[in-house]
């Protein structure tokens, strides 16, 4: 065993290193540091929502900033934050997960990272133009964004950094991907990887399948703005929409898979328990990627000009491999042994967040009950549910899991719970009365409301800044935990995976001493529990 | 063909939101039991080895059968619902074109030759007699806007190009909450509204009549 | 890598391969189910790859992947400033091609030693 290490991961050359460096491992956190400079300016944008949206009338801003700043709210915590991180997460734990010492194509993971800042530059390079950002919303549907209704630079640049921040995704993506095709350890069947990496198995292929249309729907947005001539038949516009929607809507289950599995990795290892139902899940994660792909037109139901019916079934028929999934998380705490640490706070947070954004989804996913809520405050609490409550608890979850790996220190509990309560309230405070504003007839995409939703915007504002309190402790936390820092080990845990049997952080080619016997998704608990043992003499 | 009496979405919105809501509330509760139970009941401290038990194989197919009778149930009760606000009405008691334009409304009702268009301060109004199929043929003159009635829970969005119809009928007499755009449509989407005033057939007819010597002598 | 590690993909792409049959059934449409099925074609096709080169490729060995890779930097910032140029004029798409085409030749470079660097241990 190699002994606890405090120094952090060195860049390879430095600060050449941080240019250039092809280790996924370093790729991967200079990713996040990306993301979570988006993360910051996109959540300012927020506050910025928050503070106009407490009083009927404009005060704050007048229309024209307040729509470019939600505008760029949506565009940048999606394209800019939530996606990358999610692939982030893969992109660092993929390799180790399967036992390999490199990520597959490499460079493509450095290449997707520097065209991720291209796309970050160039869409907020809008705010320095005449008429400001794209401020079309993150969906820019034609008309609205066209070179006569939304006229100017912003526009251009935020579609050249969307296509950009698409490409980074794809590629960032196909790394996975090929890693899980050809990077597996001896003994690494496709059965015996981690519920964490099957969930980004599944992302990366919604990712693959999903930037195509995207990328095309920019680009004839592109030629629209520039020639004319592709959305001005009575047609036109729907097939923008389709094409953006088939999408947009992977796009928010790459946004939410990569959490669920890093959730059950957390789950598991806190409740001392090999993962329940490995195989139902593994089963249930192939059906939702499936299906993820063939809902995107509910998106669209209040159009009149799609089948409502078959979006409907497959909506609704997400139930399936949600319910199995989630029966195989609860399952797994049921009969274990659980330490409450903050990983494992995150973990059901997100668990019981997730739910209530995936519930709200369902009834949204009715053409009778969406026409009254699609466009609403509704339809900002579902999704702020899901991608917000949900699936940043859920990457908390796997940020307070997987930081002693990283970087060879702990994250303070303390600071770590204050964190996690402050969130809590905070985003339950926020998004829960948007239901009912929605519900009650408020619009979205608003800065200016009638003076009956007065009080739930408040409430709402008030939770926005709880958030924000809670975000300062998570970064309080973090220069603490660098600043004084207290070692850790090569696994801390107990963990089940082999990211767990190398040293705190991994060396260069990630493993320097041979791995244990694969004959399980869950390895280490198997060495640890003497399953190995039992598993290769019912095999002899 | 599903024959009803009058297309009623408030109705149908309610009835399907009160099976939605209680199954939503059901599951959440029971999800909340399953991981906070556990919290107490399987503590670390608790004496004994984790279960290491495989799960029994009738689980995840039992399970999954339930879901997929839920799946059911909700789709079937969805598509009823559907039929019923989507059918055909061959004689609507009343036709009202909208046309919406950045940033206001107009509605005209063809046969009765009269015209509602809203002024700077004023939001368009949409009148309307009660216990009436009413046609509405929806578009716009550029950009997508939306037509919703949150007190009917419906809306449709207005294309350009094109135009889309559909049957609302307004229960009840008064004025209801104001009409809004619901789909985002420029610098002042946020103030495109309209209201919604519901009469009783005389009061409506009366409207009318009195819209159409408004309107002639200000055309003379 | 085995040919078995195309299963989830073909799985996936057979079960959007049937949800787009119904749909082409189901609706009067034709973009909707044309973008699924197009999907489905695309993960055939990748399926299809992996599952090919799964027969012949040699077991992963270590291969000799240069720590840094400043031709990449160069690939990404001729891409950035081409794309950019697509709006701000053709000067920028001059000056993106040229970063490009030497963030190229250093992927070539690149690969070329690692050939090089492959017959040196093939050879031992």
């Amino acid at each position: 065993m190699s002994t606890a290490t405090t120094t952090l991961p060195r860049a390879r050359g430095g600060v050449l290193g941080l240019i250039a460096s092809t280790d996924h491992k370093s790729v991967a956190i200079r990713i996040f540091l990306t993301g979570f400079f988006f993360f910051v300016a996109g959540g300012i944008l927020a506050l910025l929502i928050r503070t106009e949206l407490y009083s009927p009338g404009q005060q704050l801003v007048n229309q024209d900033h307040y729509n470019e700043i939600f505008s760029m709210h949506g565009s940048t915590m999606i394209y800019l934050f939530v996606v990358p991180i999610s692939l982030a997460l893969g992109v660092y734990f993929v390799p180790l997960q399967v036992g390999a010492a490199e990520i597959a194509l490499p460079r493509l993971a450095l290449l997707g990272w520097w065209l991720l800042i291209g796309g970050g530059v160039t869409m907020w390079l809008g705010w320095f133009t005449q008429n400001g950002p794209g401020d079309a919303g993150w969906t820019a549907y034609d008309p609205l964004s066209d070179a006569t209704n939304t006229p100017g630079d912003g526009m251009y640049l935020w579609i050249i950094g969307v296509m950009l921040a698409a490409t980074s995704a794809a590629l960032l993506s196909a790394c996975i991907l090929g890693t899980v095709m050809r990077r597996r350890a001896p003994g690494m069947t496709l059965l015996r990887m981690p519920v964490f990496t099957w969930s980004m198995l599944m992302t990366s292929i919604l990712m693959i399948v999903a930037a195509p249309a995207l990328l095309v729907a920019m680009g004839l947005l592109f030629w629209e703005r520039v020639y004319g001539g592709v959305f001005d038949t009575s047609g036109g516009p729907i097939q923008y929409q389709n094409l953006f929607w088939f999408f947009g809507h992977p796009v928010v289950y790459v946004m939410f898979f990569p959490f669920v599995g890093a959730v059950g990795e957390v789950i598991a290892v806190f409740s001392r328990k090999r993962f329940f139902g490995y195989r139902a899940h593994v089963a249930a994660l192939l059906l939702f990627t499936a299906l993820s792909t063939s809902v995107w037109a509910h998106h669209m139901f209040a159009t009149g000009q799609i089948t409502v019916k078959y979006f409907s079934l497959m909506s609704t028929a997400l139930i399936i491999p949600a319910g199995i999934e989630y029966l195989d998380l609860v399952g797994t705490m049921w009969g274990g042994r659980i330490r409450v640490g903050v990983p494992m706070a995150f973990a059901i947070g997100f668990i019981l967040q997730f739910l209530i954004g995936g519930l709200s989804g369902i009834f949204t996913g009715s053409p009778p009950l969406d026409y009254h809520v699609t466009d609403s405050y509704f339809i900002v609490g579902h999704f702020h549910y899901t991608l917000f409550a949900g699936s940043l608890f859920g990457f908390f979850a796997a940020f307070y899991y997987w930081w002693p790996k990283v970087t060879g220190t702990f994250l303070r509990t303390g600071i770590g719970w204050i964190h996690f309560v402050l969130l809590f309230v905070g985003a339950n405070v926020t998004f829960f009365p948007m239901f009912f504003l929605g519900y009650d007839g408020m619009p979205r995409r608003v800065g200016d409301y009638d003076p009956q939703f007065t009080d739930l915007n408040r409430v709402s504002t008030i939770g926005a800044f709880i958030i924000a309190l809670g975000i300062l402790a998570w970064l309080v936390n973090i220069v603490v935990s660098l600043v004084k820092r207290e070692p850790a080990p090569d696994d801390p845990w107990g963990g089940h995976t082999l990211e767990w049997a190398t040293s705190s952080p991994p060396p260069r080619h990630n493993f320097d001493k041979p791995l244990p016997p694969i004959r399980s998704y869950a390895p280490l608990f198997d060495a640890r529990s003497g399953q190995t043992a039992k598993i290769e003499k019912a095999e002899a | 063909m599903v024959l009803v009496a009058l297309v009623d979405t408030r109705k149908e919105f309610e009835d399907l939101a009160s099976t939605y809501l209680p199954i939503a509330i059901v599951v959440f509760a029971l999800v909340l039991l399953g991981t906070i139970v556990p919290l107490f009941v399987f503590r670390a401290r608790r004496r004994g080895e984790p279960s290491d038990r495989e799960e029994p194989p009738w689980l995840p197919i039992g399970y999954a059968a339930v879901l997929i009778a839920i799946v059911a149930l909700l789709v079937t009760l969805t598509f009823n619902a559907q039929d019923k606000i989507s059918a055909k009405v061959t004689r609507p008691g009343l036709q009202v074109n909208v046309t919406a334009a950045k940033w206001n409304w107009r509605f005209d009702y063809p046969a009765q030759h009269i015209s509602q268009i809203g002024g700077d301060s004023t939001p368009t109004s949409l009148v309307v007699p009660t216990g009436t199929d009413v046609r509405f043929n929806l578009t716009s003159l550029d950009v997508i806007h939306s037509f919703w009635v949150p007190y009917v829970r419906f809306k449709r969005d207005a294309f350009p190009r094109r135009t889309t119809s559909f049957v609302l009928s307004f229960p009840g007499v008064g004025y209801h909450t104001a009409g809004r755009c619901a789909e985002y449509c420029g610098l002042k989407h946020d103030q495109m509204i309209f209201t919604v005033e519901v009469m009783s057939r005389n009061d409506f007819n009366a409207w009318v009549s009195q819209q159409q010597r408004a309107q002639a002598a200000r055309a003379a | 890598m085995t040919p078995i590690s195309a299963v989830p993909l073909a799985c996936y792409a057979v079960l959007i391969g049937i949800t787009s049959v119904v749909l082409w059934v189901w609706t009067p449409y034709t973009l909707p189910p044309a973008l699924l099925s197009g999907g489905a074609l695309l993960m055939l096709v990748i399926a299809a790859i992996v599952a090919l080169r799964g027969r012949t490729a040699k077991p992963s060995v270590d291969r000799a992947v240069p720590d840094l890779s400043f031709a990449t930097v160069g690939v990404a910032l001729g891409i950035i400033n081409i794309l950019v140029g697509l709006y701000l004029g053709l000067y920028l798409i001059l000056i993106g091609a040229g970063i490009l085409a030497f963030g190229l030749g250093g992927w070539i470079r690149e690969a070329r030693a690692q050939r090089r660097a492959r017959e040196i241990v093939d050879a031992r």
